[in-house]
């Protein structure tokens, strides 16, 4: 009898986890598979091709300016909308934090951009950016009337509009988790600060960034992967342009293995995408995982 | 307290849980009952407020029961989604509409079943514009895959208060063309106004190569750098605006209404402008393409949206009902009559639309007046159409040169050819 | 809300105050105005709706957006079938990723769990749309394309990785005395499960469940590939009529069918604010 309980509580773990595991499996295994398969393949459907070809889209990959260009745009991406992420996000969280009337409502409205589906917002933001009847140039226009400029035209500008739009509808969501760790910091931390006579500018320094820097790390993985592999924003707001300007390199993918049904080449980028997402969660794991488990 | 929760919470995942197993079985069988129908159809118009008169017409002209999915209308997805089931071997659809685009992608794949013994037989075939299923929607083989739906023309609208207000009669040569611009153009005005959204201005690339009498298969041809170098002329001389560079049709109608274009190419018969009431012939119309050539010759470009058969279909009789019920009569009447599609076959337009209806006399000018033709498209289409319209985009912002970009069209061209 | 405290004086006080009414009324005008603009969009005909500069009190507001969706999307048998999809997809989902957040936590120290874990971790870094293609050949072949249960699976499978990750966090954070103790007593697995690790996760559950509703409902691309007959709600957004030249894609009626998406959740939100700020706030988010 306590025999074959002690048995079953030795299965007990593998009862709980599999059902996840189980089902985690059964969508990504195949796929992952035949992505690195078909990276060795040339497989152009429309040219009726399918051949093996070792490492070739691999290496045409990084002579395709098309690609260059996305990575290029797709670094910058995720380096702006990250840095703002962190120092929009943790300023967002501590006036999410402040205690006073408006507060619930600001934290319940600060959400609604975050549920907004992305398609709809993507073309919003087509819109608002039109320099004729675009929300933006219009509240610039009643400061400066004769305001004209045309957002989704220029390299530059159409890039800092794709990442403030990405920011406006992210960012919130961010600094609503960013607030949670906030709430962890104890107030007679802050008590005794104020009792050493430290400035609200040293108590923000040296009390309240410390405590919520490991948070705010671990919550950059997530955050940054699915800037990574972002793409229906770029998708229905500039599809890329002007020229490629805009295309994000999951953009790149998906028109590749749909639009144009390169599949080999766009399963070869689709490894190389995983490996350097793989490269930067052991990267993060690495510097915030030291202190795993602390609090 | 917590005890309650704790039993509220299992019951609720238990009958989660039986939710889930029961829902299995009821649902298989929900999606098993398009058993019943005869045949599917992939369409975008579902949405469309008079498409349930236009399937119970259809089903009662052919005896058919129809199943219909809704497909998605915008472009990309649509692309994507028609693609990924073609390609795959999908059978749950068997009659898809396709446009253009899709037909050059598709006719050569061997994923659409030729029509040649069944429905766009000889006779049935001569009576659409010849050109048109040639360049389109016949494959190498010589079969013809689909089954125009509608007839479009890429037309020129021009705003006619505009004209009034700078005293021009008629735009019909170059030179009426360019007197325009110069009067019309200033102040946030513009004598010319287009869709340069990368995926949408090789429409506007290709229709000026033609008015200038060039290839838009040969970039090596004088006539297209001429043409190319007028467009870049009109940003140059403030007669268009680069402010075009984002716009897609649903961008630029707009701007067209509020009166900030003199003229411009668009598809369609304007229910754009009929919604702001600015449709008319004192307000903004229809008019004949210049032409540009020293020939006097004038071309236009014709687009449908063709019916097309799944090869991997398992209800090919069916379809094949389906299919040559839209090539006659009732069927074009149904699409005129229900979705304001103009009939494909030029004899039945002259039968079936009314000659009350503005759009059918400008219509019938362009086809007897103007080379008819369908649009430059190569197997890979939109790989093609996207690269052309980025290379146009670097050289009206000046980022390349015409050598540049001449170049680069005609690899473009060899490459996807 | 501490700081508060360490600035003195009355002037500074006020000073203060009013810095917070203004930080108040800048975020809230850069989250609100885009929606409101799209709202206004959603009730404008379409006739008038480009304007320049901007009506922001449309003169005309009209439902004939909504009107129109209600009678021409199937909005009814839509919403159904969202609400079938989604519902199974959180209750089942939400079970067994607790049972998996606590089994991966409790037995951490066993090198198989333990390795199973990371699997769940690394599948997080597989991007969803570039295996897209090989898992709609994989979904066909074993017969789950276009059906309940196939898309159920997907969905389940797109929340789990987040929900474990976060659950598990907070697994860790029930004291296991609370359950030795339990289990000294003679409480069996599910006695305690039920008694002791469920209510006190609830904040953290229900924290995952509004997140996962959400995403779930904004989820555009599983139904849309995996799927031809079932369709959910926001797969609407890409089948709105085409104005007549076939190209144009109605902004209106888009804007409108962006707002009966975000109804719901904003109802939904405003309802449970308290519980899911609570469930937020008691650390349910540690990711």
């Amino acid at each position: 009898m306590y025999r074959s309980k002690s048995k079953a509580m030795a299965l007990l773990p593998w009862l709980l986890v599999l059902p996840v595991v189980i089902l985690r499996a059964f969508t990504t295994i195949y796929p992952v598979t035949k992505t690195i398969r078909d990276s060795f393949f040339d497989i152009r459907l429309l040219a009726g091709k399918n051949v093996f070809c070792g490492f070739e889209n691999y290496i045409r990959m990084f002579h395709d300016p098309k690609v260059l260009i996305s990575i290029q745009f797709t670094v910058i991406f995720v380096f702006v909308s990250m840095f703002f992420h962190i120092t929009l996000g943790v300023l967002l969280a501590m006036a999410l934090n402040m205690k006073f009337k408006g507060q619930r409502f600001l934290r319940t409205i600060v959400l609604i951009p975050w549920a907004m589906p992305s398609v709809v917002a993507g073309m919003a933001a087509k819109w608002a950016f039109n320099n004729d009847y675009g929300l933006i140039n219009d509240l610039i226009r009643r400061i400066v009337p004769s305001f004209q400029y045309n957002w989704l035209i220029y390299r530059g500008s159409a890039r800092a509009a794709v990442i403030a739009v990405d920011l406006w509808k992210d960012l919130p969501f961010f600094a609503i988790l960013v607030l949670s760790n906030l709430q962890f910091i104890s107030g007679d931390l802050y008590e005794a600060a104020k009792v050493d006579g430290a400035s609200a500018r040293q108590c923000f320094t040296k009390i309240t960034l410390p405590l919520i820097a490991k948070g705010v790390a671990t919550l950059c993985i997530p955050f940054t992967l699915w800037r990574l592999t972002s793409f229906d924003l770029v998708y229905s707001m500039t599809s890329g342009g002007p020229g490629e300007d805009t295309a994000l390199i999951a953009y790149r993918i998906t028109t590749e293995a749909f639009t144009n049904l390169n599949i080999g080449y766009a399963s070869a980028m689709a490894v190389v995408l995983f490996l350097i997402m793989m490269a930067f969660s052991l990267i993060n794991m690495r510097i915030t995982g030291s202190k795993k488990f602390e609090t | 307290m917590k005890r309650r929760t704790g039993r509220m919470l299992s019951l609720a995942l238990s009958a989660g849980m039986a939710l889930g197993c029961g829902a299995v079985p009821a649902m298989a069988e929900s999606t098993e009952a398009s058993g019943d129908y005869d045949l599917t159809l992939y369409s975008i118009q579902t949405t469309d407020p008079e498409f349930k008169d236009w399937l119970s017409d259809v089903e009662s002209g052919t005896g058919l029961k129809i199943n219909v999915i809704a497909a998605p209308t915008d472009s990309d997805t649509r692309q994507q989604k028609v693609t990924t089931m073609l390609s795959t071997g999908d059978s749950s659809v068997d009659i898809i509409e396709i446009n253009d685009e899709m037909s050059t992608t598709f006719k050569n794949s061997g994923w659409l079943e030729g029509l040649n013994d069944t429905v766009m037989t000889d006779d049935v075939r001569d009576k659409f514009a010849k050109g048109y299923v040639d360049q389109m929607i016949t494959n190498v083989d010589g079969q013809v895959i689909g089954v125009p739906s509608y007839t479009g023309y890429l037309a020129f609208w021009v705003n006619q208060q505009i004209m009034d207000e700078v005293g021009i009669k008629s735009i019909d040569t170059k030179d009426d063309f360019m007197k325009y611009m110069e009067a019309v153009s200033g102040n946030g005005r513009f004598g010319y106004g287009g869709s340069w959204e990368k995926t949408y201005v090789f429409n506007e690339i290709a229709q000026f190569v033609n008015m200038f009498g060039g290839d838009y298969y040969d970039w090596t041809n004088p006539h297209n750098k001429e043409a190319m170098e007028f467009l870049h002329e009109l940003v140059q001389k403030g007669y268009t605006s680069l402010d075009q560079l984002p716009d897609k049709y649903e961008q630029m109608n707009p701007k067209a209404i509020d009166g900030k274009y003199g003229c411009w190419f668009m598809w369609g018969t304007g229910t754009d402008y009929a919604n702001a009431d600015m449709l008319g012939d004192d307000k903004i119309h229809m008019a004949m393409v210049p032409s540009f050539a020293e020939d006097g010759s004038r071309s236009i470009f014709t687009d449908s949206w063709s019916y097309v058969l799944n090869a991997a279909s398992e209800h090919k009789d069916a379809a094949v009902k389906f299919l040559q019920y839209m090539t006659g009569k009732d069927g074009m009447e149904a699409s005129y009559k229900y979705f304001d599609r103009y009939p494909a076959r030029a004899d039945l337009a002259e039968e079936i639309v009314p000659d009350s209806n503005p759009v059918k006399k400008m219509y019938a000018e362009y086809a007897k007046e103007c080379n008819v033709q369908g649009r430059p498209m190569l197997p890979q289409t939109m790989e093609f159409i996207s690269a052309m319209g980025t290379i146009f985009q670097s050289y009206m912002r000046d980022e390349i040169s015409i050598d540049d970009f001449l170049s680069q069209a005609q690899g473009y061209v060899e490459e996807y050819q | 809300m501490k700081i508060k405290r360490i600035s003195n004086g009355t002037s500074g006080k006020i000073g203060i105050c009013i810095i917070r009414w203004v930080v108040f009324a800048l975020i809230a005008f850069v989250v609100l105005m885009p929606v409101y603009w799209i709202f206004i969009s959603s009730i404008t005909p379409p006739g008038e709706l480009f304007k320049s500069p901007i009506e922001y009190l449309p003169k005309h507001p009209s439902l004939e957006s909504y009107q129109f969706l209600v009678s021409h999307v199937g909005l009814l048998e839509k919403i159904r079938n969202t609400i079938i999809i989604i519902g199974v997809t959180l209750i089942v989902g939400t079970f067994i990723c607790i049972l998996g957040a606590y089994g991966f936590y409790r037995f951490r120290d066993r090198k198989g769990v333990n390795l199973a874990f990371l699997f769940i971790v690394a599948t997080m870094l597989i991007p969803e749309v570039v295996t897209a293609r090989p898992l709609y050949e994989f979904m066909r072949k074993v017969g789950l394309f276009d059906t309940y249960p196939g898309l159920i699976i997907l969905y389940i499978s797109s929340i789990v990785p987040f929900t474990i990750l976060i659950l598990r966090g907070f697994v860790g954070g029930i004291p296991v005395v609370l359950e030795e103790a339990a289990a000294i007593d003679g409480a069996g697995f599910w006695q305690r499960m039920r008694y002791i690790i469920l209510p006190l996760m609830k904040p953290a559950i229900a924290t995952v469940c509004i997140i996962n509703f959400i995403s779930c409902l904004n989820n555009f691309f599983t139904p849309l590939y995996y799927s031809n007959h079932i369709q959910v709600l926001s797969v609407a957004i890409v089948q709105l009529p085409l104005r007549d030249n076939m190209y144009g894609v109605p902004w209106d009626l888009t804007s409108a069918m962006g707002w009966i998406i975000l109804m719901p959740i904003i109802l939904f939100v405003a309802i449970f604010e308290k519980q899911i700020m609570d469930g937020i706030m008691a650390g349910g988010v540690k990711a």
